[in-house]
């Protein structure tokens, strides 16, 4: 692992703009030429490597974590992998990924790929609120009391700050359901 | 139950402030209701999500970075289109040219073999010369100056001519549907005379459901669109290659004809029809010597 390579990852851990910048403007390209390559569009590509970003950061989070090969290597196979993915469930789709030996993921990175995917549903749909629907959930979901979350919001009263809770969550929930990916996880 | 009071029960039920007695009503409740149950779990994982501190700081950094770079892609994208303008106009006039030549072209190509067998059946009326008046290629086909007449132009056919249209058949592919592997065709003489045994085998690869083929045997003459045989092809399917989406998933059939013909000497072609659309997708030819 480079010093830079080292970089990258203090990176995505602290969640530093700068340094995803960097990792964008050094890895998106090629990132983006191997999606165009394989039936994707540029789009494609930049919905890819943003959730790969969010699976590094997963994956950086565990004590354990050590770059076994270099930062793009390993950026490299998570975008394989979750274009992947993705081209397996446009069923229409005939184009397929070559098997590649090189990058076939370990158990934990593609259970964590599995678990990021269910999840950005949440988060993509939480970035779809409003900003005031948005600082209120963060605040009800860190905890905070209907009468702080009042004060905090410039809300007349509690009562008031309970109701605007329930229809931003209500609103919230409405995304979720209505996003297709999510009707794809439920399984049961 | 309002939807309001439902959540706050869900919430009461996750942070695990819900009495003995509600909380095995709710429980029961769970156990039995497969929707309440996918309830409380959207609950839970949105709470996980949101309640996940790094996670949001993070995807928060992420976004906006992540927005920054689209938005200057698509700058970039507008500001070539404006500059590409007229030459996307440019371009598409001149396919619309080319489309108009190839109208043009393809119409043309459809009269000619019609008027002269139309015009000389009349007259002349024998088998040799009708077939004779049908003009082989372009090249040879050049009515230059009025005083001649068609006979001398046109050359002597023979059974083995190639047919330009269908020799391009054969170069064509299999279109968007099917796509054709392992594909033989036979066709050696047959036991009593003037038989051939044709025996074609294939295999196709579609997400298409109820197959329907035929097997056209053609002769060369190029004005020759009805077929001079139609064999049935049997058609058997090998295997899924994705059984578990079973929406548009290509399936793999064997496709097989064989049958005793009965054909004079000449070239002949082999045309794969698909009963359903009504067109050729696979062409092959024969001959069969004296």
């Amino acid at each position: 692992m480079t010093d830079q390579d080292q970089h990258y990852l203090l990176a995505i851990r602290s969640g530093d703009r700068a340094g995803l910048k960097q990792i964008y403007t050094d890895f998106l390209p090629r990132i983006t030429s191997l999606i165009t390559r394989n039936g994707g569009s540029k789009d494609d590509a930049y919905d890819v490597f943003q959730d790969a970003m969010v699976v590094l950061f997963e994956k950086c989070r565990t004590d354990s974590f050590t770059l076994s090969s270099s930062f793009y290597t390993l950026l490299y196979g998570i975008c394989r992998n979750l274009w992947g993915n993705r081209l397996q469930k446009r069923s229409r789709s005939e184009v397929t990924l070559e098997d590649d030996y090189k990058f076939n993921q370990t158990e934990d990175l593609s259970k964590i790929i599995q678990e990021e995917e269910k999840r950005s549903i949440f988060w993509n749909a939480f970035s779809k609120l409003g900003e005031d629907c948005q600082k209120l959930m963060l605040l009800f979901f860190d905890k905070t009391s209907m009468d702080e979350i009042a004060r905090i919001m410039n809300y007349a009263s509690e009562g008031y700050a309970k109701k605007r809770k329930f229809q931003c969550k209500e609103h919230l929930l409405q995304i979720i359901k209505a996003d297709a990916t999510f009707q794809d996880y439920q399984t049961y | 139950m309002t939807t309001e009071q439902l959540y706050e029960h869900i919430e009461a039920y996750l942070s695990g402030t819900l009495q003995e007695e509600q909380l095995r009503a709710f429980e029961e409740e769970l156990r039995t209701n497969p929707e309440l149950a996918r309830e409380v779990d959207m609950h839970r994982q949105l709470e996980a999500t949101l309640s996940d501190k790094s996670y949001v700081h993070f995807r928060k950094e992420l976004d906006s970075v992540a927005n920054a770079y689209r938005a200057s892609e698509k700058r970039s994208v507008q500001a070539k289109k404006s500059a590409n303008k007229w030459l996307i106009a440019l371009t598409i006039f001149t396919l619309l040219l080319i489309a108009l030549w190839w109208i043009f072209k393809s119409k043309n190509n459809q009269d000619q073999p019609i008027l002269p067998e139309e015009k000389v059946i009349v007259p002349l009326g024998t088998q040799d010369t009708m077939q004779s008046a049908i003009p082989q290629s372009d090249s040879s086909y050049i009515p230059s100056s009025p005083s001649s007449p068609p006979k001398h132009v046109t050359p002597k056919s023979t059974p083995y001519d190639p047919n330009p249209e269908l020799e391009l058949a054969i170069t064509a592919g299999a279109g968007n549907y099917f796509k054709l592997s392992q594909t033989t065709l036979d066709a050696p003489k047959g036991e009593t005379p003037k038989t051939v045994d044709i025996s074609f085998h294939s295999r196709v690869q579609t997400a298409l459901d109820s197959l329907s083929f035929q097997l056209h045997i053609l002769s060369n003459k190029p004005t020759s669109n009805n077929p001079l045989y139609r064999l049935s092809v049997d058609i058997i399917l090998l295997k899924e290659d994705a059984p578990i989406r079973a929406f548009a998933a290509k399936k793999s059939y064997r496709l097989s004809t064989i049958q005793t013909v009965e054909l004079a000497q000449g070239l002949f072609y082999v045309r794969l029809y698909d009963s359903k659309t009504q067109e050729y997708f696979w062409t092959g030819k024969f001959s069969v010597e004296k």
